[in-house]
């Protein structure tokens, strides 16, 4: 039997060919870590398989990583086995989220994880088969398969992979990573559940305040879950955006501030119809006064759940937005040795 | 070695293929009664001159079956329509990307799914159909990032962006018959488009209720369906669907190209604005009136309603349009 068909018929396969991991293969992906083959790196939910270092590198091989990927892959298991992200509740939702991966630091540079043009599609091996390899794992040690464990009504293209890196080089500011806390050097994953990149073209503005008008406007409509509950949200800025916040003087911590403050919708928006609840809004951190049709309620409930990030190429006049997700996943960031 | 041999060269999306051995590409040509020298066209802005043959191979490392190939022709030479603007598409600093939607009775027989978890992971005829498309438009003519394509961001519907519709839970006829074929028709639509945009809700229990944070997420003002006439696609779930029941698909479009859109004062306070396109809208815009209403979408026909996804299921999904350079296209094939 053809080794392709094969993997589709098991079917161990996100329904595109794997490469078949042969003992030669696995052995050469181990070499990519210094960790040991049988060591744990936890169970995957639901169905609580667990993965081994050597059940990481056997996904790996399947994706189509190269060796020096496997750092990337371990991290990545391993943050989204962080209790705060919520991965059970990920597998099993009607919505669609995935985990976007955004790497920061010199190692994912090095092994080339694209950052900057066409970096949220395809054409980029380390990009495609690390996000890859992490999605392998979440339906085959996981059983995140549709219609099995997901119960996702749509599912998402980038459930098949969803991985980049920050374009630290063209941001006018340090990295996200640094402002989470960590050294500028270190290498750092982060992981989010959110929805596709949403675009926001805008090839008019030079000044920042009038950017930020259809970018907090995107994301503030009505359809996301972020309007409702406490839940995470990714800006990408492309170079080109940033860059007229950056000639403003504006650092990234004013940036942050400036689109929390402006993203979001009056009360008597969002109590038209749709998803609106009197109680969905009288849980949130903040009191919101029900009388008052005008109450401004902010589309991030909590400036720590904005991620912004500097991404893709030059020329581009383009924002990307991309929506969280209602079960209480939170983002993960963690720092990891290559 | 033979997966690195087509990362290397590149001949890939940046996941491994099967190699187009001569073997397994006579095995995909059993998917069509069309000559293997018959030409489909050229693919801009390369213009490689692709015959049946180019696409049995491609078919082939994207990890199709044979009986795939039929819906992959179809798809290529809808997309190879002069309306469809692949040139520009190709080019383009926007993220847009073909997406397919099947609807007759191969696409079923097939295995092409409209149900649940439809435009992710997990079903290998969506998978590997959209993705030997996308094969075609990078190897057969540099639609590589950095070489031909100058698109900022990409985007994941980039890999693959091919459904069916979910004709069995819809309460319509499918979008192929609203579009004037015949009932079990096998048709190809092609439209480019961003990544599906969900809206939740759970609470709406009547269309009005229903379309109101629908026709918000149609209008947000990133878009470009806000300046220029381009395509617009709405996917329902069964389960909104189900909520319209009442009311047949072109009143639903109707109520949505109502409803969806902003006050010119609105829009003059975004980035993207421009007087200019105000002015070339098929339509008379009060340009000193702020509280004119501009529809996000300018033409009824460019709404396209479809049903996919599985009940449950409380959402649907928005995908918004290019910048006007395209135009969608269907057109019917034989298997």
């Amino acid at each position: 039997m053809d080794a392709f068909e094969f993997f589709f018929d098991k079917p161990w396969s996100d329904g595109l060919p794997v490469v078949p991991p042969t003992e030669e293969r696995v052995s050469r992906m181990l070499m990519g870590t210094s960790r040991r083959e049988g060591e744990s790196v936890g169970v995957i939910p639901p169905a609580f398989e667990e993965a081994r270092i050597r059940d990481v590198a056997i996904h790996a091989v399947m994706a189509g990583c190269r060796p020096e990927y496997m750092p990337v892959v371990l991290a990545g298991v391993e943050a989204i086995l962080e209790e705060p992200f919520n991965i059970n509740g990920i597998q099993g939702t009607m919505h669609s989220v995935a985990p976007l991966i955004i790497l920061n630091g010199p190692y994912s540079k090095e092994i080339g994880v694209n950052g900057g043009l066409g970096c949220f599609g395809p054409g980029f091996r380390a990009n495609a088969t690390i996000g890859r390899a992490i999605r392998l794992i979440l339906l085959n040690l996981g059983s995140g398969i549709p219609g099995v464990t997901s119960m996702s009504t749509f599912s998402q293209p980038s459930r098949f992979t969803f991985c980049i890196r920050e374009n630290e080089e063209e941001s006018p500011w340090g990295p996200l990573s640094e402002f989470l806390g960590f050294s500028p050097n270190e290498n750092v994953i982060t992981l989010v559940a959110v929805e596709n990149p949403q675009l926001v073209f805008d090839d008019v503005s030079t000044d920042p305040n009038r950017l930020f008008i259809a970018i907090s406007d995107s994301m503030a409509h009505l359809g996301s879950w972020n309007n409702w509950t406490r839940s995470d949200l990714v800006v990408a800025l492309a170079p080109q955006q940033a860059a007229i916040c950056g000639r403003a003087g504006l650092g990234r911590e004013e940036v942050h501030a400036r689109l929390c403050e402006m993203a979001g919708r009056r009360l008597n928006e969002m109590s038209r119809g749709g998803n609106y609840r009197p109680e969905r809004i009288q849980n949130l951190p903040f009191p919101v006064d029900l009388e008052d049709d005008h109450f401004f309620i902010p589309t991030i409930k909590d400036s720590k759940d904005l991620k912004l990030i500097v991404a893709g190429g030059v020329p581009g006049p383009i924002t990307a937005v991309m929506h969280g997700w209602s079960g209480g996943s939170q983002s993960v960031s963690r720092a990891f040795v290559q | 070695m033979s997966s690195n041999f087509f990362f290397d060269k590149p001949w890939s999306d940046g996941l491994p293929v099967i190699p187009p051995t001569e073997k397994r590409v006579v095995r995909m040509l059993m998917g069509t009664s069309r000559s293997e020298e018959e030409s489909v066209g050229a693919i801009p802005p390369v213009f490689e001159a692709t015959k049946v043959r180019d696409v049995a191979v491609h078919a082939v490392m994207a990890g199709c079956r044979p009986e795939y190939l039929p819906v992959v022709l179809a798809g290529i030479e809808a997309m190879l329509d002069k309306c469809f603007g692949l040139n520009g598409l190709q080019g383009s600093g926007n993220s847009s990307a073909p997406l397919l939607i099947v609807n007759g009775f191969y696409a079923q027989e097939i295995g092409l799914h409209g149900g649940r978890g439809c435009f992710g992971p997990g079903f290998r005829a969506n998978a590997t159909i959209g993705r030997a498309i996308r094969l075609m438009l990078m190897n057969l003519c540099g639609g590589i990032p950095g070489v031909v394509s100058m698109v900022t961001f990409g985007q994941p519907s980039k890999y693959i962006f091919c459904v069916a519709e979910n004709e069995v839970e819809s309460p319509w006829e499918p979008f192929s018959v609203s579009r004037g074929y015949g009932v079990g028709d096998n048709v190809v639509i092609v439209v480019a488009c961003e990544n599906p945009q969900l809206v939740v809700d759970n609470y709406a229990r009547n269309p009005e209720q229903l379309f109101v944070s629908i026709a918000d997420t149609m209008s947000h003002l990133g878009c470009w369906n806000q300046w220029v006439c381009s395509d617009l696609v709405l996917a329902f779930s069964p389960q909104q669907a189900a909520i319209c029941v009442d009311l047949i698909r072109n009143e639903v479009r109707h109520r949505l190209c109502e409803l969806a859109g902003r006050r010119l004062g609105e829009l003059k306070r975004a980035g993207q604005y421009r007087m200019e396109w105000m002015e070339d809208l098929p339509f008379e815009v009060d340009l000193k009136d702020d509280n004119f209403f501009v529809p996000v979408v300018k033409d009824f026909d460019d709404l396209r309603i479809n049903v996919a996804g599985e009940s449950p299921g409380p959402h649907s999904a928005v995908m918004h349009g290019w910048n006007g350079g395209s135009r969608a296209v269907s057109r019917m094939y034989s298997v």
